[in-house]
């Protein structure tokens, strides 16, 4: 074990998978010169070249269009979008061309290509830097979206990603950068649908994802000195998604309580909220709370922008309402 | 092969892919295409230009109107008839229809986004490059196209990193019911090559020998390691931007009628008597070309649809084989 | 009296180390001189001094890691 920060565990891990086969490569704004705004990719410059660490222009679509064109052909690119809220500029080339070529060509054709960016709040960065915008991308047949909680996770699911044949959407989040943990030495991969219990318990079934793990996890801390025994569910892919695993929770606790950045309406949240109301109704003690972000753009400012999202307070709340 | 023998394969293609397009609109008409099916007849020859130059392994990126340069690239057109058809058999098992297939023993990849295979031929060019090959990407697109983000995206990264991309503007004078000079404000679409640094040239696209000989230099330009080449090719769509759009709207029956008088098979075909071949050797080439597509077409005809089962196929390769 | 602190210099920047300091007590600086080089977590940048002095007391020795806005030098402005 070595306990490294999840940006760390990006960069080990990319700069494994670079060493490893000879066809991965990293594309995205500022990834070699700089490596990455947060460091992930600091120092692979050196060690791989401009050859296999490419600084893109701003040019989302050219970035990640090019990405796709090369994983027709041999290269198993790992593209970077710096922050999510660009994605938009390359949804085109990832949506319509890339995630539909493997149909488009019955099969006959792969696009194994990593979409790698991050989103969400924590650094000041406003409306247009700061935005969870994963629940667009659980309704695209084809493309695997991933949210990693910790380093550990990260770099399981990273390899995976560059070692599936299928475009992955790998979505990390600034707060996550410098958060550490324990990361195992061995070449491990996390196969995409498998859930991950992040706190057994016995009371209530908190499904979270990304960040808010970590605020899951410190409720289920406080509400311990309550007497309320939380079980904290990590889906770690948002699709595939482990139904299984959340079912098989509920089902023991009777109560459950899903957490996303993200707001709810339209949300992954309510497709993780409809699996358990579908296959748990007969044990459920109540329906089923979202404790989501607010339907607002995000402001800028510290203050503001903790209040628009969940935290450990607002689903301490939720969980004591639903106990009552 | 002498000049009269390449010309004389040339004209067959340009039957080959003018037969076929006449036979799709006709199918489209009885209602058995889609209503949206894009007609390539007229542009014939940009596509068998440009295509007879390529290899097998050289990609080929083709737009919404994909069919000619799917068939000069090398596929069957059997197949191709059951993609327009929606049957089995098609290049993509009629999955995929008559704007959006893929046929990957050909190399040739087409898209119904406006522009969108600009960055990915690139991206192709990219992975020939790292992998030290001489094969290159062609990028076929419209006049429409380079109004897009994503012409310019693509042209400028595989300008700045010089990728062996041919990308070739056919400009058939609408997008969609729109005149290019209502929409570009240069007079040449050529010209924007400069904003990446090219030598953007225009070419008479509906003479196949003027095509083929700018073609020629660009391809060997390619293949040699010097950066994407731009070419614009002035060509027309005799019919509507789909097969029974109200043209009227947007042209009129004169316009269409001095094009017609550079039909591209009809100064092939003056040529070839020019240099002796006779009357009777070209109808009868025709005549059998003719034959040959509406047999392949009788032959689509009569194939399956796809099963239900069919539609979710391959949507992703199945975690644990992927 | 002014104080040169610890700069924030990047994204989620916690904390730097001072790696040299190129100034020395009693120096007179202009704003824009090279005081002393950070090195973060991902790279060495040189510090400009945002004041015109002389700098007085160097609080942080050269090797040392403290956090974002903690005091580096004093200054006694003009």
């Amino acid at each position: 074990m070595a306990r490294m920060s999840y940006r760390d565990a990006i960069r080990e891990t990319t700069a494994g998978e670079l060493r490893r086969d000879e066809s991965v490569y990293l594309i995205g704004e500022d990834v070699g010169r700089w490596g990455n705004l947060f460091g992930a990719s600091a120092g692979l410059l050196e060690e791989f070249g401009p050859a296999r660490i490419c600084d893109s222009p701003i040019s989302e679509a050219a970035m990640t269009g090019c990405a796709i064109g090369s994983a027709l052909y041999g290269m198993r690119p790992i593209a970077e979008i710096m922050y999510i809220d660009f994605i938009t500029i390359a949804m085109d080339q990832m949506i319509n061309h890339g995630v539909k070529y493997h149909q488009l060509s019955n099969g006959q054709v792969r696009v194994p290509v990593v979409f790698r960016t991050q989103g969400g709040v924590g650094m000041r960065n406003s409306s247009q830097h700061s935005q969870s915008l994963e629940n667009w991308f659980v309704n695209v047949p084809g493309l695997i979206v991933a949210m990693p909680s910790t380093p550990a996770d990260l770099c399981g699911l990273l390899r995976s990603a560059v070692r599936s044949d299928n475009p992955v959407l790998l979505i990390e989040h600034k707060s996550l950068y410098f958060t550490r943990g324990e990361v195992p030495e061995d070449d491990y991969t996390i196969p995409f649908g498998v859930a991950d219990i992040k706190r057994p318990g016995e009371d209530v079934t908190i499904i979270a994802t990304s960040w808010m793990v970590l605020q899951a996890l410190a409720a289920a801390k406080t509400l311990a000195d309550e007497g309320i025994s939380c079980e904290v569910i990590d889906p770690r892919t948002l699709w595939p998604l482990d139904k299984q695993a959340l079912v098989d929770s509920v089902k023991r606790t009777k109560n459950c309580v899903v957490v996303t950045e993200a707001p709810a309406e339209g949300g992954w949240s309510g497709e993780a909220a409809s699996v358990v109301h579908e296959q748990c109704f007969a044990e459920l003690r109540k329906p089923v709370r979202r404790v989501c972000g607010m339907r607002t753009g995000i402001p800028y400012g510290t203050d503001l922008e903790k209040a628009v999202v969940p935290d450990a307070g607002w689903i301490c709340d939720a969980v004591r309402e639903l106990l009552a | 092969m002498s000049d009269n023998e390449q010309l004389m394969e040339l004209y067959q293609q340009l039957l080959v892919l003018r037969h076929f397009d006449e036979f799709c609109y006709d199918l489209k008409m009885k209602d058995l295409i889609m209503n949206g099916f894009h007609p390539y007849s007229g542009q014939e020859a940009v596509a068998v230009g440009v295509c007879s130059l390529l290899r097998g392994d050289d990609v080929v990126f083709s737009t919404h109107r994909p069919q000619g340069h799917s068939i000069a690239k090398g596929s069957n057109t059997r197949a191709v008839f059951c993609e327009m058809l929606g049957r089995r058999g098609g290049v993509s098992q009629g999955i995929g229809g008559p704007m959006q297939w893929i046929d990957k023993p050909h190399n040739f990849f087409c898209g119904s986004i406006v522009g969108s295979g600009l960055p990915i031929a690139a991206g192709v060019a990219l992975a020939f490059k790292r992998q030290g090959l001489d094969s290159i990407a062609v990028c076929f697109f419209g006049d429409g196209a380079s109004n897009t983000g994503a012409f310019h995206e693509g042209m400028n990264l595989a300008a700045i990193w010089d990728l062996p991309v041919l990308y070739i503007c056919e400009n058939n004078q609408y997008g969609e019911a729109m005149p290019v000079q209502e929409f570009v404000p240069v007079s040449r679409i050529s010209q924007r090559a400069s904003a990446y640094g090219l030598n953007g040239i225009s070419v008479d696209g509906m003479d196949v020998e003027a095509v083929l000989n700018a073609t020629t230099d660009a391809v060997a330009q390619l293949r040699a390691g010097n950066g994407p080449v731009f070419i614009e090719m002035i060509t027309y769509r005799f019919r509507g931007h789909y097969g029974g759009d109200p043209e009227h709207t947007y042209r009129s029956r004169e316009e269409i009628a001095v094009w017609r008088n550079r039909d591209p098979l009809l100064l092939a075909r003056t040529r070839l008597l020019a240099r002796g071949f006779s009357e009777e050797t070209l109808d009868e080439l025709e005549s059998n070309v003719r034959a040959e597509m509406e047999e392949d077409m009788e032959w689509a005809l009569e194939q399956p649809f796809p099963t239900v089962e069919q539609a979710t196929d391959h949507v992703m390769i199945p975690l644990g084989q992927d | 009296m002014p104080q040169f602190v610890m700069p924030m210099l990047g994204h989620l920047m916690e904390e730097g180390t001072v790696a040299e300091w190129r100034v020395q007590p009693g120096d007179q600086v202009r704003r824009g001189d090279i005081l002393c080089e950070i090195e973060t977590d991902k790279t060495n940048v040189e510090v400009e001094s945002p004041f015109t002095g002389k700098v007085g007391q160097i609080l942080v020795a050269a090797g040392e890691t403290v956090e974002v806005g903690a005091p580096l030098a004093n200054y006694e402005a003009d």
